[in-house]
């Protein structure tokens, strides 16, 4: 890819706020996007702006009695755009960001803070029923239909006499009827385990050997493509999910950021699943793009068995956009390249990588 | 596919297609000549006056994109044509054309440009699904909780199993489209609406309320459910034992309520509990499974035979359990009362209907994948009813069907295109679709999406779809139809990397063509084709309505010959027979028409138009084939079978004769001075048609002998269109394809290409040939052109001074044979005798020897 075709990433507004963002989702089809955190004196912020000629404005606001901590619109439908989110004291509540006053559903999901959430079933046809999963402190992992309150409809704990690991991160995926689906867990040990909803058994796990910081399927209503997987030692892992050897797994291939820092985030591109960013420690956003191999399934010479092969990951273009950790980046479903991310310097940024189609 | 929006490319892409369809709807053809080397800033300057006209036509071009896009030239030339004529000032603004500076800004200027834009588009899209909820807003909710208990009716079930189990099967796409949208959201709508009460103004009181009614139904449902969910805990906790999970011990914790049970069964037993109770309806199992619940202690009793079954891999499926009976069990079988048990199904039935509010509470956590699958196609499909997001959903099926092509993944792109397709049929899947099909090899089906695509009155998609079309028709050996697509794929709007692709598959099919069946075939079956009919009359526009009341004249002739005609190539081909003859006549016109365009070099006298003995015979020989295989279907003739070919032909020459539809024109010489009546003249020969000669040979009624009447009825019919294929007169080709379509058409026939080369015009020469890939093709024109220069050597110079212009002359005459290049020496000697005086025969010799 020569200089001219290279994606550019262009930062096209800064805003600052007041409190300390830790997530921000677009919300779908429209110009705007969510952003919530923790206020200085510990209570949660949900702020929703929208972009007015280039500049992000504030339309609505509230301040809930917890910080949160994630935000998910995969659980509603386009006519709802309900968001999901779960905060620092276990709670998972649900917003119509029309009327925000109270949630249109709560429920005190777990008991320490949840760390993570995804949505899946809102979006997309036979995609099986809306659901959403959260990650906690606490070890646990569970999954609710929001049309279902109080009772999650599956809960993924350690063992007894094991010690809890914190869930950092959780993502659907293999959403691809309305039937399967699975929910890849990452762990601060370094463990990932994928669970598989319609059998409830443990798919597959691994152990990247650093804490995870964030898994993505590149797209949760297909069959499970790809996986990637970051870590908080500045590398990151993608695996072909679509063949899995009974020993070697299924197989991945690991790419090291330039700075070695955290990588917080990676987002699969909403129009194009082969290409995603991940946000570093530094305040840089890497795009990568990945390359399928010629053949992506192998025999083993050993067992005879099927294998995957790995592609490789190329990074299209990289920009230190932010003084601190990038924790959260979103893109935008509607407008490929137009994204949002939130640094710990206290600033939302919109901007626009270019030339990705 | 459309990701391109974000860049200046996109910008200018946008300006080009706005420039084009500027051009189009001014429909110029003045803009098919121009001269590239004048769409440069050194023409501008000597620019003058007179040339404005050729200015305007070239800032036309500049703005198709065509040569590729100059803003800064294209600002220089409308700033020329201002200076020249500040009147022409208005006429040349390109009214679509944004503000400039946006292609001199920066890449950061022009990405808050188009964020600024899209803002403002997606805005309106976000405010119409605002609004929507808003209006809808409580109802929406209610619909929420009442889809997730409204009980489904036995209809809407069986509805959506139909589509479900036809979702691969393409067959039943519309059908399968009309289940989703049309019933299923009525529906739903009723929901809220009874639901609604007359004191529903205050929102909150509404919101209390549906969450009171959602907690009571939750509380039915955690009821209605403990007993099985004890039973499923158990199940789990052994399952987990054996699975041992390392460290997400699934120990109690790891259980699913009601409606994600349905997941965990897995689907080969519930297929087999279809398979032995086929006439219960999933709606009887779902009640079946109530009844269970019920019965508790019946069930635990099942659990504890199934945990030591081997089957206990599928616990979930337990409450069908009850009903369900070995396949093995023989015995049990014997003992299946089915009377006594469709009563008992019938009773059950009554007894729900009449607690319909309590069945519908609890389908919330019926099990079942059946209420799983139901729930997201009822939101979805209630969703449809709303454009906006029938769009979107559309199109996010799309992008993952594309990004599923991109990796070869066809099955799964199927699948997406086809879910797109049922949300909102969309030109661009169905062209997407198709070539999923080429690429899966199912052509028919192909070749339906290509259609259903045109179908799509926006043009730009066209070209493709006719591509597409082309190709599957090509594949499964439809070529004259294939060739008619890609014709037709000329004619529509060009996408922007222009229509080479066309013109590469034009080629390859009418190859393939002649491979399966011949050039001799081809050319007979080319000749009178709609397809160079369509050219001719492009050429010849004014003669268009003459020749269209002649066409009439021949069509309603035409009308007597109906039936099907019995041809290698199928109906399609009958089509093109059928028409062949209007063609015929359309050619005789443009023989005499293009006169004029060859700028009075040659005297305006008609062509003749040459029909050699041999074409009859070809004829002849088409229906004798035919014939031959019309007896060999005959069972009582199997034996009778060594006839011999002579024979047929003769047979074949016995019925033409006996028909008496044959016409034989030898030479016709169109008077010059008939040029008014042309028309008519040129009909003469075709109406008044002579009796053949070899007609008195063989004795008709031998083969009327031979064949049964029917045979004879269908023969009758084949020689009177193979007796079409007569005269081949082509007009004047358009573009170097053309031409080299017709090359391959005349290459044969001596006399007719000679004709041919005369009727084009000399200007015509240079472009045809520059563009013309086959080597072959420039030493026939040469040969050509050494018999023409007897009659007319100043027209064969003038060619000869075209063709030098040329600019890769030198190497396809390198490639030439040495037969060639004598045939060549010969017609540069030819020239020299003829014109001595003409000093471009000397430049000749050096140029092409």
């Amino acid at each position: 890819m020569d200089a001219l075709k290279k994606p550019q990433i262009i930062t096209l507004e800064t805003k600052g706020v007041d409190y300390t963002p830790y997530d921000v989702k677009w919300v779908p089809s429209s110009a705007r996007f969510v952003s919530l955190g923790q206020y200085a004196r510990g209570t949660g912020a949900l702020v929703v702006y929208e972009l007015e000629n280039g500049k992000a404005v504030k339309v609505a606001q509230k301040e809930t009695q917890s910080a949160l901590k994630c935000a998910t619109f995969g659980a509603s439908t386009l006519a709802q755009r309900h968001v999901a989110t779960g905060d620092f004291d276990g709670r998972l509540s649900v917003f119509d960001l029309e009327r925000m006053e109270l949630p249109v559903f709560t429920v005190k999901a777990h008991e320490q803070i949840i760390n993570c959430i995804d949505g899946a079933g809102g979006v997309g046809v036979q995609s099986g029923p809306p659901e959403i999963v959260t990650g906690s402190r606490d070890g646990t992992v569970k999954v609710w239909d929001v049309r279902q309150k109080d009772k999650a409809v599956a809960v993924i704990s350690p063992a007894e006499g094991e010690k809890p690991r914190d869930a950092w991160t959780v993502a659907f995926g293999n959403s691809y009827n309305n039937e399967e689906r699975v929910v890849c867990a990452g762990y601060e040990n370094g463990d990932v385990k994928m669970f598989d909803l319609r059998a409830m058994s443990l798919l597959w796990e691994t152990n990247t050997k650093n804490g995870v910081c964030s898994v993505e399927f590149d797209r949760k209503d297909i069959q499970m493509n790809k996986l990637v997987v970051t870590s908080v030692e500045s590398s990151f892992q993608v695996y072909d999910m679509r063949t899995r050897h009974p020993k070697h797994g299924y197989a991945n291939v690991s790419q090291k950021n330039r700075d070695n820092t955290t990588v917080w985030t990676v987002r699969h591109l909403p129009q194009n699943r082969d290409i995603f960013i991940t946000s570093s420690g530094s305040g840089a956003l890497n795009v990568y793009k990945y390359n399928y191999p010629a053949n992506r399934v192998k025999e083993d010479p050993s067992d005879k068995q099927k294998m995957g092969v790995a592609g490789t990951v190329e990074l299209l273009n990289n920009a230190t956009l932010a003084e601190q950790p990038i924790s959260a980046f979103d893109w935008s479903p509607d407008k490929p390249g137009l994204c949002v991310f939130s640094a710990f310097d206290q600033q939302i940024r919109v901007a626009i990588v270019t030339k990705l189609a | 596919m459309d990701l391109s929006q974000s860049d200046v490319k996109q910008f200018a892409n946008t300006f080009a297609k706005g420039g084009e369809q500027e051009l189009h709807a001014n429909s110029d053809d003045c803009i098919t000549d121009y001269d590239v080397e004048c769409l440069d800033y050194s023409f501008l300057q000597t620019a003058s006056v007179k040339d404005l006209d050729r200015l305007v036509s070239l800032l036309r071009v500049l703005r198709s994109g065509k040569e590729g896009i100059y803003p800064e030239l294209e600002r220089a030339f409308e700033d020329k044509i201002v200076q020249l004529d500040a009147s022409l000032a208005a006429r040349i603004k390109d009214p679509k054309t944004p503000p400039k500076p946006s292609f001199s800004c920066s890449d950061v200027d022009t990405a808050k440009l188009d964020l600024v834009n899209w803002t403002q588009s997606i805005k309106q899209k976000d405010s119409i699904l605002r609004s929507q909820t808003e209006k809808s807003g409580k109802s929406l909710r209610k619909m929420d909780s009442a889809i997730c208990v409204r009980g489904c009716t036995d209809k809407d079930l069986h509805s959506d199993e139909n589509s479900r189990s036809s979702s691969d099967n393409d067959d039943s796409s519309e059908q399968r489209s009309l289940v989703n949208s049309k019933p299923v959201p009525k529906s739903i709508l009723k929901m809220p609406s009874r639901a609604s009460s007359p004191s529903s103004d205050n929102a909150d009181e509404e919101n209390d309320e549906a969450h009171q009614k959602k907690a009571v139904r939750f509380q039915d449902e955690v009821e209605a459910h403990a007993r099985e969910l004890e039973r499923i805990k158990r199940k789990q906790e052994k399952r987990a034992r054996q699975i041992e999970m390392h460290l997400a011990h699934p120990v109690g914790e790891k259980k699913k309520t009601g409606s994600k049970q349905g997941k965990s069964r897995s689907p080969s037993p519930s297929h087999s509990a279809q398979q032995q109770q086929p006439q219960k309806t999933s709606c009887d199992r779902t009640l079946s499974k109530e009844v269970d619940s019920r019965k508790v202690p019946d069930s635990k009793k099942i659990l504890i035979q199934e945990v030591n079954s081997e089957m206990d891999a599928y616990i979930s499926i337990a409450p069908q359990q009850k009903h369900r009976i070995q396949s093995f069990d023989y015995g049990a079988w014997d003992k299946f009362d089915v009377e006594k048990e469709l009563e008992r199904l019938e009773t059950t039935e009554t007894d729900i209907s009449a607690k319909k509010e309590a069945f519908n509470s609890t389908r919330i956590s019926e099990p079942s994948t059946v209420t799983n699958a139901k729930i997201p196609d009822v939101r979805h499909s209630h969703q449809l009813e709303n454009d906006v997001i029938a769009t979107q959903l559309a199109e996010r099926e799309k992008e993952k069907g594309n990004e599923c092509f991109k990796v070869q993944e066809y099955v799964d792109a199927l699948t997406y295109y086809t879910r797109s397709l049922d949300i909102k049929p969309q030109a661009t899947v169905y062209n997407n679709r198709s070539l999923v099909y080429l690429k899966m090899k199912e052509y028919s089906k192909a070749e339906r999406d290509a259609t259903a695509a045109l179908g799509f009155k926006d043009e730009s998609t066209h070209y493709k779809s006719y591509l597409r079309r082309a190709l599957a028709l090509c594949k499964r050996g439809k070529y004259v139809d294939s060739l008619r697509d890609l014709d037709a794929a000329l004619t529509v709007p060009a996408p922007q990397n222009g229509t080479f692709e066309a013109i590469k598959l034009r080629a390859e099919v009418l190859e393939q063509f002649e491979v399966a069946y011949g050039s001799e075939e081809v050319k007979k079956l080319m000749s009178g084709g709609e397809v160079f009919a369509e050219r001719g009359r492009s050429l010849t526009k004014d003669n268009e309505h003459d020749n269209q009341e002649m066409e009439d004249d021949r069509r309603s002739e035409d009308e007597q010959v109906e039936g099907e005609i019995v041809t290698p190539l199928g109906t399609s081909c009958g089509k093109v027979l059928r028409e062949r003859v209007a063609p015929v006549s359309n050619n005789y016109k443009s023989g005499g028409r293009t006169k004029p365009l060859d700028k009075g070099k040659q005297k305006t006298d008609g062509y003749p138009v040459y029909v050699e003995d041999k074409e009859m015979e070809n004829c002849y020989q088409a229906a004798a084939d035919v014939v031959r295989e019309t007896f060999m279907k005959q069972p009582g003739f199997a034996s009778g079978s060594g006839v011999a070919q002579e024979k047929d032909c003769g047979i074949a020459k016995a019925v033409v004769g006996n028909v008496g539809a044959v016409r034989k024109i030898v030479v016709e010489e169109v008077d010059e001075d008939s040029d008014a009546d042309e028309s008519d003249d040129a009909v003469v020969p075709l109406q008044s048609s002579k009796p053949d000669q070899s007609s008195t040979i063989p004795c008709p009624a031998t083969a009327a002998d031979i064949l049964n009447p029917v045979t004879a009825e269908s023969v009758r019919t084949v020689p009177k269109n193979a007796s079409r294929t007569k005269p081949r007169i082509f007009s004047p080709a358009k573009t170097s394809l053309e031409f080299e379509a017709d090359w391959k058409a005349l290459k044969n026939d001596e006399i007719e290409w000679q004709s041919y080369i005369k009727r084009t015009p000399v200007s015509f020469f240079f472009r045809l040939l520059s563009g013309v890939m086959n080597p072959s093709v420039l030493p026939d024109v040469f040969r050509a052109f050494a018999e023409i220069v007897e009659d007319d050597a100043d027209f064969v110079c003038s060619c000869m001074d075209e063709i030098q212009k040329i600019p890769r002359l030198k190497m396809l005459l390198k490639m030439s044979s040495r037969k060639e290049k004598a045939v060549l020496a010969d017609l540069i000697a030819g020239l020299e005798n003829k014109l001595t005086t003409d000093e471009r025969v000397q430049r000749m010799r050096q140029c092409f020897l």
